[in-house]
């Protein structure tokens, strides 16, 4: 019975997903069976003028015996939606869940192998339990295709945030695609992605070699890859380029001293990144990652954070930082031609400081009354002690150098 | 400081790797940066003795290269009396990060066993090895003898 375990719908195990309902742009159905972690948690919702009844078709590597299925909403609403789940081996569909529920997720189990007091390990308390239909045992034994359907969602849109199908193999499996399913699955199938973050503290625990740069040994937070194939820091490489600066050489790779050009130059590496984010995050408990930086520091490293935002937005597409793109927004709308300024012209004159008397722009004085002259000008000022465009008096010692 | 996990491993993989012409490895714990070791030549006239060197890494290391330097005095023509060495592997206008430690002991070794007269730190000696190379022999013997440190057992 603690046979292993797997999600069908990992993406190791080339799961099909389709739905009739149109989605909302990056929330397309294929998000739940992402390799990409960003990607998947961003999960599926159907469009606003979708209406139910809605369905998700999910088609298996192989038949399955399902033991339970982890269903749960990314829209965070407490709002009730109703959804059926049906299953067929190779005729018809039957139904083998019907619930109605208001919480982020519903777990449905397998009635046969859990009931109230023995429920699935590593689930999410969180959620609520289901149980599948009893007299629909036959359906659910030998699964190969899944369909979730949307029955009736209140003031919401179908969506989904997460998916996962667990079992193991059906009867009906012949060796060899049990063989398959853990060729695919790397021999190390992994119980639950929860099973990874709690991973017991006694195991033997390594950082991964491609997650440390070449030339530091540390972990990276902002992987580049070089001509020469190797990663390192980008802060490694750009302490290495201002060495190289100090002999008044140009950029180049670390490993083989080729220069750096157009076509031969660093990328940065975001697939490493999110590797080595989604690492460090299910690893966060231990000693071994404890003070290694996701992120270069704010004190001195925003700039080459930016650099390199820059540099590589060219090849992918990484999001530049609200605080930034924002900055550039205002700058750009402000810089246009068709920007109208509402407000008084008067204060954009004022703030350009200059001699009342000669216009020149420098080395300047001020005088109480907030005009300002420059040394000749207020120097024949001071013979009358009265500013020239206001009449108000003034004190020698009163007049301040501006810059 | 970046040189600290790259040494760290630099020195597992060496005391690991077992070489056979660089042995004794010590640093201290409190300072990774300096390295104290054996020299082991195989080649005469040095392979009567061993020479104590010691490898100073910057804290810029690995984007500076270490120095070296003998500790026990040493005949030889790109070996100066203060115990510095050239070595072009570790020059500042040759140096790339990517160079490990074993690489550039390694070098050190061959020029050891092989000197250079035509890259010479003392002239003399460099003189005497072109044109007379069995009394630079016979004196680079004697000096070994009389200076070097007991060879380590194999």
């Amino acid at each position: 019975m603690e046979a292993r375990l797997y999600n069908f719908l990992d993406s190791r195990l080339l799961p099909k997903i389709t739905t009739n309902a149109q989605c909302t742009d990056d929330h397309e159905v294929s998000n739940l069976i992402s390799d990409n972690f960003l990607v998947r948690s961003r999960g599926f919702v159907a469009d606003t003028s979708t209406r139910p009844p809605v369905h998700v078709d999910v088609e298996l590597l192989c038949p399955i015996n399902v033991h339970y299925i982890i269903l749960a909403k990314n829209l965070n609403h407490q709002y009730f939606t109703t959804v059926e789940l049906l299953a067929k081996y190779k005729t018809t569909f039957s139904s083998i869940a019907y619930e109605r529920f208001d919480t982020t997720g519903i777990i449905f189990c397998n009635s046969t192998l859990y009931n109230s007091q023995k429920l699935p390990v590593n689930i999410d308390t969180s959620y609520r339990v289901a149980f599948f239909k009893p007299h629909a045992r036959r359906s659910f034994s030998t699964v190969s295709f899944l369909k979730v359907n949307f029955v009736r969602v209140e003031r919401s849109v179908p969506c989904l945030g997460r998916l996962e199908v667990w079992g193991n193999f059906s009867h009906v499996c012949p060796d060899e695609t049990i063989k398959t399913v853990d060729r695919l699955m790397g021999l190390t199938p992994v119980q639950s992605t929860q099973v990874v973050q709690n991973g017991n503290p006694g195991d033997e625990f390594e950082i991964p070699d491609d997650f440390k740069d070449a030339l530091t040994f540390e972990v990276m937070s902002l992987p580049v890859t070089l001509p020469s194939g190797n990663t390192v820091d980008q802060t490694t490489l750009d302490k290495w380029v201002e060495t190289e600066a100090a002999y008044g050489r140009s950029g180049s790779d670390p490993f083989t001293a080729q220069r750096f050009n157009d076509v031969r130059k660093p990328i940065f590496n975001a697939a490493l990144k999110h590797r080595i984010d989604m690492f460090l995050l299910q690893n966060a408990h231990r000693k071994e990652t404890f003070g290694i930086q996701r992120t270069v520091g704010k004190s001195n490293g925003g700039g080459k954070k930016r650099k390199i935002l820059e540099d590589s937005r060219s090849e992918t597409s990484v999001d530049l930082s609200s605080e930034d793109s924002l900055s550039s927004a205002i700058k750009r709308t402000v810089g246009s031609t068709r920007f109208i300024s509402f407000t008084s012209d008067e204060c954009a004159v004022s703030d350009t400081k200059m001699c009342v008397k000669c216009n020149v722009p420098s080395n300047l004085y001020a005088i109480p009354c907030e005009h300002f002259y420059c040394k000749n000008c207020l120097l024949s000022v001071c013979d009358v002690l009265k500013c020239m465009r206001c009449n108000a008096p003034f004190l020698k010692s009163d007049s301040k150098r501006v810059h | 400081m970046a040189a600290t996990k790259r040494l760290q491993k630099e020195l597992v993989d060496i005391r690991n790797s077992g070489l056979k012409s660089f042995r004794d490895i010590h640093v201290d714990e409190t300072n990774i940066l300096t390295w104290q070791g054996l020299i082991v030549p195989d080649n005469p006239p040095y392979n009567k003795g061993a020479f104590k060197i010691e490898i100073n890494f910057p804290a810029e290391y690995p984007f500076k290269p270490p120095k070296i330097n003998f500790k026990t005095k040493i005949y030889h023509p790109n070996i100066d009396e203060k115990g510095q060495v050239c070595l072009p592997i570790i020059s500042a206008e040759n140096w790339k990060p990517a160079t490990r430690t074993d690489q550039v002991i390694q070098a050190l070794v061959a020029l050891v066993n092989e000197p250079e007269p035509e890259h010479p730190l003392r002239a003399d000696l460099a003189e005497e090895y072109l044109k007379d190379k069995k009394k630079f022999t016979k004196n680079a013997e004697e000096f070994t003898k009389k200076h070097s440190e007991k060879r380590p057992a194999e």
